[in-house]
């Protein structure tokens, strides 16, 4: 059986670890050709050969690119148009890692650094995208928000407000370019990664607790839950989908659980 | 398709949303079975789909009807809606009796949770099924004047959530429906000029297809793409939600 992507193009931006990875091999085992970005170079080439390895049909490229300057992202999306002639899905993983300061001496360059890294990339990724999504009758786009823009912990209002930006510019696009068929949907992931492991091994009772604080009581597999998730928003099903914010912390952001009581009380569900 | 190849779907209602469903459900591979009460004629002639007709008491007979339908196992149970009453019937605030607010608990509130309760032991067997209720705008935009809807489908969104909340692995979510059903398309008769403006300002400026757009986004949330997500509202409207209802912000587009 054909894959659910096969002959379809997409761009995983930030494709070498965690959400931006598990959402590659979703859709490279599904058929489509993945054009993918990181800033190193080594990391890229060796993700390259394991994408392909799962791949159904499709090609698997890797850019090296830096998605907090313009024409590197531009350069990502390019790969995809001219080497292949169209432009299926386009998931905005990628974000630059953000300093930890109180507001009071967060400088604005850590501000212009976050949303050059996070919010512009997704803008300029899509900007450049569209025409092709335009032209060949639709597309979807997928970006990344966090439970910290609702939520947010302090320490690291540059990451919250870049991740209230990018939903912002997901509901305007939503609204702007539906009418071409194209859907445009945000996620707001909680996902296992490397730094979860080294979190989790440094903070067990907290990770714990945090696990717990979601209905389905695990933190995500960044393929199996939040890949498939992504994949789902840019299939034929999710096409009357678009503008909404999804909850891919199993429940955590929208029930908003609180973590005490829960674990003794939840014996009596 | 096939989508839903091996999963058993169980759907109770006789609204045209779920029976849009049920008929998605059907192409995609699912053993559906749609239970309601008064179901139109129409259900009982989709390919796929096994009918079966329950009281409007919520009894200990209907409970055991849904029971049995579960059986073992049960992937996804669809709490079907009802589809918007003609003006007419509409009931505000002030004019709601407290039989007539029971009329719609009893479908909306009631029959959800008894079906739920009746079908638990089978989701729970399954792991990570699916509970998808079907919302509608009486919830969303609380726009008034339907008071009888508006309290109903609120205190289904609380069922909702704390049934998520409650039943993990299993996940519930909520299905929010713009779509061309009767009585949309009726509304739409009466109140041409307001339906087409609202529809003009909204991303995708068309109504939803019943089988293609609500069934297709049933089928996403009855499918392991979505098995991280629970306790959400999901609208399936092409971006209404996402946008102001009543003012014009379309200037002349550039592009």
């Amino acid at each position: 059986m054909a894959g659910r992507l096969a002959g379809k193009v997409a761009v995983v931006t930030g494709g070498t670890a965690g959400i931006g990875l598990g959402t590659a091999k979703a859709f490279v085992k599904e058929g489509a050709t993945v054009i993918f970005n990181s800033r190193k170079a080594e990391a890229g080439a060796r993700v390259q050969e394991e994408l392909r390895a799962l791949a159904t049909g499709g090609e698997v490229h890797f850019v090296q690119a830096d998605v907090s300057v313009k024409e590197q992202v531009e350069a990502v999306i390019d790969r995809a148009i001219k080497d292949f002639g169209r432009l299926d899905a386009l998931v905005n993983n990628a974000q630059r890692l953000v300093t930890v300061k109180p507001i009071m001496v967060k400088p604005d360059e850590d501000y212009q650094n976050s949303l050059n890294g996070g919010f512009f990339a997704s803008k300029w990724a899509m900007q450049r995208a569209f025409p092709t999504m335009r032209e060949q009758g639709g597309g979807s786009v997928v970006n990344m928000t966090s439970g910290w823009a609702w939520q947010a912990p302090p320490n690291t209002s540059d990451y919250a407000a870049t991740k209230a930006a990018i939903e912002a510019l997901t509901r305007s696009a939503a609204n702007e370019w539906g009418r071409f068929n194209i859907n445009v949907n945000v996620i707001a992931p909680f996902s296992k990664s490397k730094s979860w492991d080294k979190y989790e091994a440094a903070n067990p009772d907290a990770a714990r607790r945090s696990q717990q604080a979601n209905s389905l009581k695990r933190a995500g597999d960044p393929e199996y839950d939040l890949g498939a998730l992504a994949l789902g928003l840019v299939t034929e099903e999710a096409r009357f989908i678009n503008g909404q914010t999804f909850d891919g912390s199993g429940g955590a952001l929208y029930l908003r659980r609180t973590h005490s009581a829960t674990e003794s009380w939840a014996e009596q569900f | 398709m096939n989508r839903l190849e091996g999963k058993k779907a169980l759907l109770i209602g006789e609204d045209p949303i779920t029976i849009g469903i049920a008929t998605r459900y059907a192409a995609e591979g699912a053993s559906v079975t749609l239970i309601g009460n008064g179901l139109p004629a129409e259900a009982s002639t989709i390919a796929g789909v096994t009918t079966i007709e329950i009281g409007t008491a919520n009894g200990d007979a209907d409970r055991e009807t849904i029971r049995k339908a579960a059986g073992p196992s049960l992937d996804i149970i669809v709490l079907g809606g009802a589809d918007i009453p003609a003006e007419a019937d509409w009931i505000p605030v002030s004019k709601l009796t407290v039989d007539q607010l029971r009329k719609v608990e009893d479908r909306l509130v009631i029959r959800a949770l008894m079906a739920l309760q009746a079908s638990e032991a089978a989701l729970r067997a399954a792991g990570n099924s699916s509970i998808i209720f079907v919302y509608s705008p009486a919830g969303t935009f609380s726009e008034g004047g339907w008071a009888d809807h508006t309290i109903a489908y609120h205190a289904r969104n609380g069922l909702m959530r704390a049934v998520a909340a409650e039943w993990g692995p299993v996940r519930a979510n909520m299905l929010v429906p713009f779509a061309d059903t009767p009585g949309f398309r009726a509304f739409r008769a009466r109140n041409p000029a307001e339906v087409d403006h609202r529809i003009s300002v909204t991303g995708m400026k068309r109504v939803g297809d019943l089988v293609k757009d609500i069934g297709g986004a049933a089928v996403f949330l009855g499918s392991s793409d979505s098995q991280y997500v629970t306790g959400m509202t999901i609208p399936a409207d092409g971006g209404a939600s996402a946008t102001i209802p009543a003012i014009e912000t379309q200037m002349e587009p550039a592009i």
